[in-house]
């Protein structure tokens, strides 16, 4: 028995070390920074970022360029056959995982499941149905004309996925995609998701034989696991030490944008924030430089208009708010607010001008940078009750109207195109105007920018609506999030995605 | 009668007696100097504000996590804020939350403890049972519970403090007077006619009431320790109100590029509560000994 057990362990020894004696697989280990959950794309809970992002597992239709402007992927061609139509072409030759071909079919199979488990991305797509036209050709039919069809089809919960992915009794097993690396296994336990090269894949021969994907949600164990070695690639340390970080032997920190904003929200409700004043005030005084530098440690930039230059549609004669806590206080003088008591606050008919401020824990740059901001305010005489707790505990405060200020960081690019962004926070009705900002001329001229196909006249039409919006404040942009990658020296040529949600993950980085 | 009578007051002679401090000095000169030690950390709260030449809260984001220096004494934090003048607030917090939750804490404690007690019978079985109850909860996890529920603020968290603790005081006030009530003077005072308050106020606390008064001093030095485990785990103190807790917790993320971050409230976390619990314990030791002396009498 004992030779028997002691044999299996020495054979179970040999073929795990084979691979890497032969010194030919090469094996990269992620340090993830959220806790993995979900690997269906459409399952309806964000799982595509990751399976598509991350994990390189499945691919949209869409893709995007470096500018956020729509390229082919999966789909070779799309155009609008009228209001309500869209005409998606299908690449050719394309093999999911399972060796079956890309068609129509699966497409329509994807995008009805994605459809029915994923109310955000149905209303995204102001989806009615998919229609079959050929093997290679699918319709999409929306509800009213909906120009957003192409962008939203780069969203990666509508990545597409084999009906394979799922039993027959229409339970989820395993995604099926069609991406650069296949599912091996996915323990759901520890989040641990085990990829590897899918050598058929139509873009290339990817140069990553197989791919270990651990999450570590603290960004100091992130650190100390690539300084130690046990990861090879990871993102987001504290960004106080990515300069130390950079500096060991071995291991290197690249620094990029991605499509998301730290951003004041403005309670418009609560007086005397409906004063635009005031909001210029708030706007000037906030120290944009000093926060990226000594908060963000130059992980990320200031931001000026929302969108992030970069963005074909961004309109980049916004520069940033000045930091003047001159001109500052000279917008609360204009309102009227002046310290009469001689107490270090602006007052007005005897009330103190005193604002609560929120934020939440998760993203590491808000808790400091609240604090900077905090102390900014103070400095032109504004009085500060900041609140930082975790996401989940703020929205009974924010639901309740209990805030005046909120910082936050949003995603700019769920989908590429300004205005699902500018319709979503702007817009009277829109189901994340947080603010409570209503300007009608915004609300007719977003609604006007619905119906402009022409994509050069569209964008024209939305730079002028965020340059309304800029000189408006009922948001206040801080700056634009920042990402730090940390990868080990023998990784090379990694090629940033600037649209993914957080990073993405590059087949063609070599391993040496 | 005449034993307790002897007890109470020798006790309490023995407090207001002048040389109180002096007699302390030369049996428990150990003693002596943790309470002036004591002594010296409340006058530091108090003058603190006076003592210290930098706004805790201004930010000076270029002269960030520096080392000290004559201007700062302890260095600066992650905003460049000065670290010295945190710390002082940061003491004055704790102290301010500790105490008044203290106060109240033995106020509370001691009053329903002593009644339930008194009283006995029903009133007491069920008084008895909500005791427990509190006393059965794990005291982080209930206060963890209650400033989600309450929200945080210094307010908030005082009754919340109060909550998790009185429980504590209850049961012992209430042991106490189960052991003294039966006694010869009570029930004499009982005969004579004399009101329930009148017993209460007059004869069993202040026959009692000692051990509680221990229990508080170890108290201050628990509570300092739990307004900082909220604080590290980011609840309860709202962070432009310096306090050790959050300050450490704030600063872990810095702590391998500038340690003195977290450093600086550690050791002051550590030095504060040392400083209680020694006390706390001294002062056990020391009512042991009166009360064995008290018994020997």
């Amino acid at each position: 028995m004992i030779i028997l057990i002691s044999g299996y362990v020495l054979f179970a020894g040999c073929t795990s070390n084979n691979p890497q004696a032969s010194g030919k697989e090469k094996t990269l280990i992620v340090g993830e920074m959220w806790k993995v959950s979900e690997i269906n794309p459409g399952g309806g809970h964000s799982g595509g970022t990751f399976i598509t992002e991350k994990a390189i597992v499945t691919e949209t239709l869409v893709g995007a360029d470096s500018n956020f402007g729509l390229v082919p992927n999966l789909a070779t061609s799309w155009k609008q056959i009228n209001d309500t139509v869209w005409e998606i072409s299908i690449r050719k030759g394309v093999k999911f995982h399972n060796g079956k071909e890309l068609t129509a079919d699966s497409v329509k199979f994807s995008l009805d499941s994605v459809a029915k488990n994923s109310p955000t991305t149905a209303k995204l797509m102001d989806y009615k149905m998919s229609e079959v036209v050929d093997p290679y050709t699918v319709r999409i039919h929306t509800n009213s004309l909906n120009p957003l069809i192409p962008a939203v089809l780069h969203y990666p919960d509508t990545a597409i996925i084999h009906p394979d992915s799922y039993d027959a009794g229409g339970n989820f097993i395993k995604p099926v995609g069609t991406g650069p690396m296949m599912l091996e296994s996915f323990n759901e336990q520890t989040g641990e998701v085990v990829v590897v090269k899918n050598s058929n894949w139509w873009g290339g021969v990817p140069n990553i034989d197989r791919m270990i994907i651990r999450s570590y949600e603290n960004p100091e164990t992130r650190a100390m696991l690539i300084e130690k070695g046990d990861v090879d690639f990871t993102v987001d340390p504290p960004y106080s030490e990515v300069n130390r970080i950079d500096a060991l032997p071995g291991i290197h920190v690249e620094k990029y944008n991605t499509p998301r904003v730290y951003k004041l929200d403005v309670n418009m409700k609560h007086s005397p924030l409906d004063d635009k004043n005031v909001r210029k005030a708030i706007s000037h005084a906030i120290d944009r430089d000093g926060i990226v530098e000594h908060v963000l440690y130059g992980v990320g930039s200031q931001a000026g208009g929302v969108f992030l230059p970069t963005m074909r549609w961004a309109n980049t004669s916004l520069q940033p708010y000045s930091y003047d806590p001159g001109l500052a206080k000279q917008y609360l003088e204009k309102s009227g607010w002046r310290d009469t008591d001689g107490d270090g606050y602006v007052d007005k008919d005897g009330r103190r001008l005193k604002l609560k401020v929120l934020t939440y824990i998760e993203r590491p740059g808000l808790p400091p940078m609240l604090e900077s901001i905090c102390a900014n305010l103070k400095s032109i005489g504004i009085d500060t009750e900041p609140v930082v707790m975790e996401n989940s505990a703020l929205s009974p405060l924010l639901n309740n109207d209990e805030w005046d200020l909120y910082l936050a960081a949003y995603n700019l690019a769920m989908v590429p195109d300004p205005e699902y962004v500018l319709n979503s926070w702007y817009t009277t009705n829109g189901p994340n105007n947080r603010a409570g900002y209503s300007n009608p001329v915004v609300d007719r001229m977003i609604e006007e920018g619905h119906y402009i196909n022409d994509l050069n006249e569209r964008y024209d039409h939305f730079r002028r609506i965020e340059g309304i919006i800029y000189d408006d404040l009922p948001t206040i942009n801080i700056a634009y999030y920042g990402v730090a990658i940390v990868m080990k020296d023998n990784i090379k040529g990694y090629k940033f995605d600037p649209t993914a949600h957080d990073y993405r993950i590059d087949p063609f980085m070599t391993i040496t | 009668m005449s034993r307790a009578f002897v007890y109470g007051d020798s006790v309490r002679q023995d407090l207001r007696k002048e040389g109180v401090w002096s007699e302390l000095f030369t049996r428990e000169p150990l003693l002596f100097v943790v309470f002036c030690l004591i002594g010296l950390i409340f006058l530091l709260a108090l003058i603190g504000p006076f003592l210290v030449t930098q706004d805790p809260n201004a930010t000076a984001l270029g002269y960030k996590n520096r080392g000290p220096s004559l201007t700062h004494l302890f260095g600066t934090d992650y905003l460049g804020r000065d670290l010295f003048s945190r710390t002082i607030y940061g003491l004055r917090t704790s102290l301010f939350i500790a105490v008044s939750t203290i106060l109240l804490t033995f106020f509370v404690g001691t009053a329903v403890g002593c009644f339930s007690a008194y009283c006995g019978g029903r009133i007491d079985e069920v008084l008895a049972r909500i005791i427990d109850l509190f006393l059965a909860f794990p005291a982080i996890i209930l206060a963890l519970a209650l400033v989600t529920l309450l929200g945080p603020g210094l307010l908030n968290m005082i009754l919340i403090l109060v909550i998790v603790q009185w429980a504590s005081f209850a049961r012992l006030m209430r042991g106490q007077v189960l052991s003294e009530k039966f006694q010869e003077y009570i029930l004499s005072s009982k005969a004579a006619g004399l009101p329930g308050w009148w017993i209460i106020a007059r004869h069993l606390v202040p026959n009692t009431i000692m051990p509680v008064v221990v229990l508080a001093t170890i108290d201050i030095g628990h509570t300092i320790l739990t307004i900082s485990t909220l604080g590290f785990l980011g609840l309860g103190i709202p962070p432009t109100i310096p306090e050790w807790g959050s300050m450490i917790n704030a600063g872990l993320s810095y702590m391998r590029i500038a340690p003195l971050n977290v450093i600086v409230p550690g050791i002051a976390i550590t030095i504060v509560t040392l400083l209680f619990n020694v006390a706390g314990e001294g002062l056990r030791d020391l009512s042991n000994s009166e009360q064995d002396q008290g018994m020997v009498l």
